[in-house]
């Protein structure tokens, strides 16, 4: 690998890497994914400076055509980096559905379940038992609020 | 006392969800209803608010599944022990409902299924729905050994036993519960009955089975099948080594 070229890969990785910690500093990207990032980079950096490593690495495989032996690497390197994402959007997807559900039951239990308008007069309401949440003793405190008579304290005086 | 949870997980149904309740009002009367709506956008939520009924309301679509399984959590939390699921879409009847329910109540079943296949009964479906139908059932029978006439039918009533073992997180399929779960139900030694029902077709709005997606939909409830009976598979070997 001549000089030139050497340089401008080393100038592509480092400009990448100063990309990455701008995105760091900005808070646009985790500092577990930029580590994934960061050891990608560095291996980027570590062959184009020290070529020499890559043809010896694909001597001793025996792969012919040293280049190759990059490109699988690369190709290894990021389908770990996809599936590594892959399970991150799942678990974020898996949050998201806990909050979205909580968020909608405890909706729910606050407003309470409405009588049924045709249901028959000796039934009891389910809204009648007791729950134990959180959410629901915010409901029921509500609902129980102490009536004051009209007149305020007025049978006190 | 009402004991039985009406479950109607609903996504833009504001056309279909009035003659749901309206029917259900007047015909099974005895339990209470709470919509779940996945994220609707189309007035789902105020209509199901008019009727009177319970509507818990997912702040984005989070699937079909989660929405059954918001419907099980509520149900756990307010003390039903029963929860019959029918589709917002009218293709249930409220009578058929009520019969599962009753079916639930007097065999103390843990799960019991709305069969349209039952009584030599033919629903008009279309090709895909049909063939996704057979490999479910030839996929449930190769798992456990039971025969299930109508895996995919939304109608179903569950005992609180099922709704508290699949109340939590990642016990419950996201998109579409149908083989999957009902191969895990019956794994885990759950007694499972059908009662016939009828059903009729959707008129307004549109299926999340249409066009393509049952494709789509078998080939992910195929995997999830497998996951269930591997991960199975796993637990006893843990158990008897």
């Amino acid at each position: 690998m001549n000089l030139v070229l050497r340089c401008s890969v080393l100038v592509l990785a480092l400009a990448f890497a100063i990309g990455n910690l701008y995105l760091l500093s900005r808070r646009r990207i985790g500092e577990r994914t930029m580590l994934l990032w960061l050891v990608g980079l560095l291996f980027v950096i570590v062959i184009a400076a020290f070529p020499g490593i890559l043809n010896g690495a694909a001597n001793a495989l025996g792969v012919s055509y040293p280049p190759a032996l990059l490109y699988l690497l690369s190709i290894l390197f990021l389908l770990t980096v996809i599936i590594y994402q892959s399970t991150q959007i799942s678990r974020l997807e898996q949050r998201l559905r806990e909050v979205g559900q909580s968020v909608a039951i405890l909706d729910a239990l606050v407003r309470g379940q409405p009588e049924h308008p045709l249901r028959p007069a000796d039934a009891t309401a389910a809204s009648e038992r007791p729950i134990d949440l959180a959410a629901a003793v915010t409901a029921a405190s509500m609902e129980r609020l102490p009536v004051i008579p009209e007149g305020g304290d007025g049978d006190r005086t | 006392m009402v004991d039985t949870l009406i479950l109607i997980p609903a996504y833009n149904e504001a056309a279909n969800l009035p003659g749901v309740l309206l029917e259900l009002q007047q015909t099974f009367a005895e339990a209470d209803v709470l919509v779940v709506s996945d994220g609707s956008s189309d007035g789902t939520v105020d209509i199901a608010r008019q009727y009177g009924v319970a509507v818990a309301c997912h702040p984005c679509n989070l699937g079909y599944g989660a929405a059954l399984q918001t419907g099980y959590r509520y149900a756990l939390e307010r003390g039903y022990r029963y929860v019959v699921q029918l589709d917002a879409d009218g293709q249930h009847r409220a009578s058929d409902a009520l019969s599962v329910a009753r079916a639930l109540q007097e065999t103390g079943a843990d799960l019991a299924i709305g069969s349209r296949f039952q009584a030599g009964q033919r629903p008009s479906l279309g090709f895909l729905k049909r063939l996704a139908i057979g490999w479910f059932r030839a996929l449930i029978y190769l798992a456990t050994g039971r025969s299930i006439s109508d895996p995919t039918s939304g109608l179903r009533g569950l005992s609180r036993r099922l709704m508290s073992r699949y109340a939590t997180s990642n016990a419950f399929p996201t998109d579409f519960p149908d083989a999957d779960f009902l191969v895990d139900v019956l794994l885990h030694q759950s007694v499972v009955i059908e009662v016939p029902v009828g059903s009729r077709p959707r008129t307004k709005g549109q299926s999340m089975h249409a066009g393509w997606r049952p494709v789509v939909y078998m080939g992910k409830v195929t995997l999830s099948t497998l996951v269930v009976m591997f991960s199975r598979a796993g637990t006893r070997r843990e158990v008897s080594g």
